[in-house]
């Protein structure tokens, strides 16, 4: 019979608009990550508008004030030197999401890089570097950073390349198994089988495909990443300048303090907390967002 | 009395994209001793009424939400999960397609088996392994008692289902539920472990339920055959009669867009046209009607009921033929039923309504 | 189809004689190859790997393919036919053997020569979901052979897109559409869109139906019959289900560990399988027909198939053989691989004793028949309901715990029938 495979064959009508508004789409509707979506807002729109939103400016304040109680005048108090504590969490939420948002960056671009070296070299190549990525996954991140710094010497831009450095691994992991998994997949073996070069093939099937799992734990990482810089920040090993305000210093500064100004160490710690917690359920939120196997 | 009546079961999913009409009223018997095959392709139900027989639909989103499923009399719908669990593994047992995932990876055989034992018979751990060595014998393995330290994923599939099929049939259950077992498997170990199924069955007489896609294997191992569409039982007669008189148009689409291999070389396919419906919408009408060759207008507003293919009065309430029932407005003729298309003249198919509810 | 007529069984045991109606014209085969092997090194180490060992996947397998003809490749899991297809497309690098595509000898070929080739041979993937790059339009995916090869500008490729669109029974205007948006026999369609794109000659199909619905399967077999016709397409047809490997391919190869069991056309391989193998896989697999199920002699074969990184020495197919068991065990399937030779015309066996299979009431039986000579149409008699499936065990002493019965030669109705065994 002619009609037998003549029959137009049409999809009903369009429930999707590509992999990334489906993904939105998706995520919109996860509750938690709006949330993480959220507290991330706010902390970013406070540190951007830190000047023009905070009452004073970060080292601003006498020393007959200090050590104050949270009140109209000084929604968190005051610290040690008078400093209003609003204020330089705001200011501190300059350093630490950009710190830790840039160190999440340095760590993809090295961690990409070997990754992809890797998982498309293959061979002796692909098993020094996966040696070399092992060794230093077993150093704990926070250890790694803290000799990194130690090296390097105090400043944002030492932070950055510490933690950046110490979340690389992950990501080349990440990568080369991604590589390694869909070099099988049916579809790079029919681009093989058409004739496509390596290169086409690496960049238009391999590296799309294996951008999901990267973006879900660089999101995550940056979770990590602020409280890491925190805690270099903590341990005396941040940005070095004491006037500059950073969480993790605002805690070291403030943790004999525990008992007569406990609203000094709840504040910067549980912005570092509120902050960490969005980009985790953020991150999660893509996770389950961008997986194409959830379409069915 | 019959062994299993499932009576007008209605299931249901709740799933963020809506409500999934899983299935839709679907009725059946089954005596004991009988196997009963159950055949249709992804998304007919078959196997989600089974689920709901043994009550396993995944919860929340699954749901019973009317009908009766009675075993031995009694309703299975009304139970609490203790009074299931006391039937599962003793009275009814199941036995899955993937043997892989349906046997715990990391648990050897001897453990799985002898929990399974355990479950429902007072025994001692000794009786449980010496009844477990048995249960693997009678399946065929060879020398079962070494292999009892082994994981699933040391044997191969033919051997897994083997496995499956011993722990089923440990405590002698009346209902053996048989989700596509042989699906995943090659063809020459699916004779194996068909022959083994159906030599078992009679042994010992239990009923069993074969849910499966492929109408050979059904032709070869049941009784008496349902075929299933979009959650409603479409057709159901003796095996045999199902072959030999199919009525209803799925039925006889299906037939001849399968290749047999003992067809004369050059017999052209004739396809199914379209595609499975999306259970996301309730049926209205028969869910069939947008595929199907012979369609009128009623089958666009109504679902047929199973009907006898017969007319009652003019033949007596025995035999297979009295058995045999279709739902359709429309029942193809035996001979359209062999040239598989409708053979009146000028007839069309009935268009689609202007108003189609989809 | 090319039209290939079959010799007809002669009396037992003697190979049909006489010429075939039709000597095969085509001076050259449109793809041959010849002693292939293909061996994927097992490793293991830390550091360096080491070499310990080789799943031999393809282990010495010569085929030709006639322009224009469909070749089948059935086997079970296992046999290699599915690297067979991939080494054929030079997706790996042969191990030993030639591939000879259009008198081109490609075994070694790379770089621009293979890539010329690569235009000529084409493949349709088994798994419509995986066989798609998810983040591409249907569009986009069709058009690339066209973009890699250079072939006409933009708006020429769009236009060829939505012309490969309609070819394959797809709305044109959905070629923006995600792959995840179609159904599993839409995608299929895409990746047969996809094949045709650069009008090849040869279409490699590895299990291109079996993922799919049986409802769905029939529509892409004649949508691939179809194509067959309008463009001249060879196809090598790879796939388990040996009913439509039957009813598509012209010619069949069983494959078994690697190697070639049996080499036939259709009809011919149905109506006598030489091969033990191969009359155990035609008896294996149902027919939907009750009727003919219940006169049907099963032979069921026992154990499991061997791993192909451990082979039996000599006869692969040795430890499980039906007929080597009834000829009293003889040593030379132990110690010598039989090698595919004549014994019909265009029917080769690899099998010491195939001569002993002709004629034996397992071969009579696979399917059935009473008698031998011409198939039996399907018999739809109702009458025939209530014949037990008298299913006897052919098996080695390592069966089953009940006695393997003895194989007694029967009429060709079969045993008188068992106790019924469905309920």
């Amino acid at each position: 019979m002619a009609t037998s495979s003549g029959l137009m064959i049409a999809p009903t009508a369009r429930v999707s608009g590509g992999l990334w508004h489906d993904a939105f789409r998706r995520l919109r509707r996860n509750k938690p990550a709006l949330v993480g979506i959220f507290f991330i807002a706010v902390f970013v729109t406070g540190a951007i508008l830190a000047p023009w939103i905070a009452p004073y400016g970060p080292t601003v304040g006498s020393l007959s004030n200090n050590m104050q109680g949270p009140s109209l005048a000084h929604l968190m108090g005051t610290d040690l030197q008078g400093y209003d504590e609003f204020s330089r969490v705001l200011y501190g939420a300059r350093i630490s999401l950009t710190v830790g948002v840039v160190a999440v960056v340095f760590g993809l671009i090295g961690g990409t890089t070997v990754g992809a070296i890797a998982g498309g070299a293959g061979g002796i190549v692909d098993g020094v570097l996966m040696r070399v990525v092992d060794v230093l996954l077993a150093v704990p991140g926070i250890l790694l950073a803290i000799g990194i710094v130690a090296w390097l010497g105090h400043g944002e831009i030492q932070i950055m390349l510490a933690v950046g450095v110490s979340y690389s691994p992950i990501f080349a992991r990440l990568l080369r198994g991604s590589l390694l998994a869909l070099r099988e997949s049916d579809y790079v073996i029919a681009a093989r089988s058409m004739g496509a070069s390596p290169v086409r093939i690496l960049l238009r099937h391999m590296l799309p495909n294996a951008l999901t799992p990267l973006i879900v734990q660089a999101t995550l990482a940056a979770a990590t990443a602020i409280i890491d810089v925190a805690g270099l920040g903590f341990l005396g090993l941040g940005p070095g300048d004491p006037r500059v305000a950073e969480w993790g210093e605002m805690l070291t500064d403030s943790s004999r303090f525990l008992q007569d100004a406990p609203y000094l160490i709840f504040f910067p710690g549980a912005a570092i907390v509120i902050s960490a917690v969005g980009f985790n359920l953020l991150g999660d939120g893509l996770r389950e967002a961008l997986d194409p196997r959830l379409k069915r | 009395m019959a062994l299993l009546s499932v009576r007008d079961l209605l299931v249901r999913f709740q799933t963020h994209d809506g409500t999934v009409y899983a299935v839709n009223g679907v009725s059946f018997d089954l005596d004991e001793s009988e196997t009963l095959g159950l055949v249709g392709e992804s998304g007919c139900g078959k196997s989600v009424t089974n689920l709901a027989v043994m009550r396993l639909l995944p919860r929340p989103a699954g749901r019973i939400v009317g009908g009766h499923v009675y075993f031995q009399d009694e309703d299975l719908v009304g139970l609490d999960e203790a009074e299931m669990r006391d039937l599962r593994g003793k009275e009814i047992a199941m036995i899955f397609q993937d043997p892989m995932t349906s046997l715990n990876p990391v648990l050897t055989i001897e453990e799985q088996m002898v929990e399974t034992i355990k479950a429902h018979k007072k025994v001692t751990g000794k009786e449980a392994r010496a009844r477990a060595i048995e249960l693997l014998a009678m399946v065929g393995i060879p020398e079962p008692e070494p292999l009892l330290r082994n994981f699933p994923h040391q044997f191969s599939g033919g051997m897994r289902q083997r496995v499956m099929i011993a722990m089923a049939l440990a405590l002698e259950p009346k209902l053996l539920i048989a989700d596509e077992p042989t699906t995943a498997l090659d063809v020459t170990i699916q004779a194996q472990v068909l022959e083994l199924l159906s030599r078992l069955a009679a042994d010992h007489g239990t009923a069993v339920i074969l849910i499966t896609h492929d109408l050979g294997v059904v032709a070869g191992m049941t009784r008496r055959t349902n075929v299933m569409y979009a959650g409603f039982v479409v057709e159901s007669a003796t095996t045999a009669n199902l072959f030999a008189k199919p009525s209803h148009p799925y039925t006889v689409g299906l037939l001849h867009s399968m290749p047999r291999l003992d067809a004369q070389p050059g017999e052209p396919l004739i396809p199914i046209e379209g595609t499975p419906p999306d259970l996301r919408f309730a049926p209205v009408g028969c869910p069939f009607a947008p595929r199907c060759a012979w369609r009128v207008e009623a089958c666009w507003k109504e679902m047929p009921t199973l009907e006898p293919i017969v007319a009652t009065s003019e033949v007596q309430m025995t035999g297979p033929l009295a058995t045999h029932r279709a739902a359709c407005w429309n029942r193809p003729t035996p001979e359209e039923a062999a040239a598989g298309r409708p053979l009146r003249d000028d007839f069309i198919p009935a268009a689609l309504p202007i108003e189609a509810p989809r | 189809m090319t039209s290939y007529v079959a010799p007809g069984p002669g009396p037992a045991g003697v190979p049909a004689a006489g010429a075939p109606a039709e000597a095969p014209a085509a001076p050259q085969a449109l793809m041959r190859v010849e002693a292939l092997k293909m061996y994927f090194a097992i490793t293991s180490g830390i550091l360096i790997s080491r070499h310990v060992g080789d799943v031999r996947a393809v282990d010495g397998i010569s085929l030709s393919i006639e322009k224009g003809e469909t070749v089948g490749l059935v086997g079970e899991s296992g046999c290699g036919k599915s690297t067979v297809g991939r080494t054929i497309l030079r997706l790996y690098r042969p191990t030993a053997g030639r591939v000879v595509f259009d008198g081109q000898d490609i075994t070694r070929a790379e770089g621009s020569t293979l890539r010329a080739v690569r235009r000529r041979m084409q493949m349709i993937f088994q798994d419509p979901y995986a066989s798609l790059n998810p983040r591409m339009t249907a569009a986009g995916i069709i058009s690339e052979p066209l973009e890699i090869h250079g072939i006409g500008t933009g708006r020429e490729r769009h236009e060829q897109v939505r012309d490969l669109l309609a070819t394959v029974g797809l709305d044109p205007d959905y070629g923006d559409r995600y792959p995840h948006e179609f159904s599993g026999g839409q995608r299929q369609r895409i990746g047969v869109a996809r094949a045709l794109a650069l009008h090849p000659d040869l279409i490699v199909a590895d299990e291109p139906i079996s993922a799919l619905d049986v409802s769905i399967q029939a529509q892409i077999i004649n949508l691939l019959e179809r194509l067959q016709g309008e463009f001249g397409l060879t196809y090598l047809f790879i796939a388990h289900d040996l009913s439509v490997v039957r009813h598509i391919s012209d010619r069949i190869a069983v494959m078994y560990l690697g190697r070639i069991a049996e080499l036939a056309g259709s009809r011919e391989l149905y109506d006598r399988p030489l091969h033990p193998y191969s009359v155990a896989l035609l008896s294996a697999v149902p027919i939907p027909d009750p009727a003919v199920e219940g006169r049907r002699r099963r032979i069921i074969l026992t154990g499991d198939v061997p791993s192909p990184s451990n082979p039996p020495s000599g006869c692969t197919f040795h430890t499980r053989c039906w007929l080597r068991e009834r000829l009293g065990n003889p040593d030379r399937c132990v110690a010598e691989e039989p090698v595919l030779r004549e014994m019909a015309t265009r029917h080769e066996v690899a099998c010491h004793f195939a001569e002993e299979v002709d004629g034996t009431a397992e071969q009579v039986q696979v399917t059935g028949r009473s008698g031998r000579g011409g198939a039996a149409g399907p018999s739809v008699s109702a009458a025939a309901a209530g014949v037990a499936f008298s299913g006897e065990k052919v098996g080695t002493d390592a069966g089953p715990a009940d006695a393997s019965v003895p194989v007694a030669p029967t009429t060709p109705e079969g045993p008188p029938p068992r106790p019924s065994r469905r309920g």
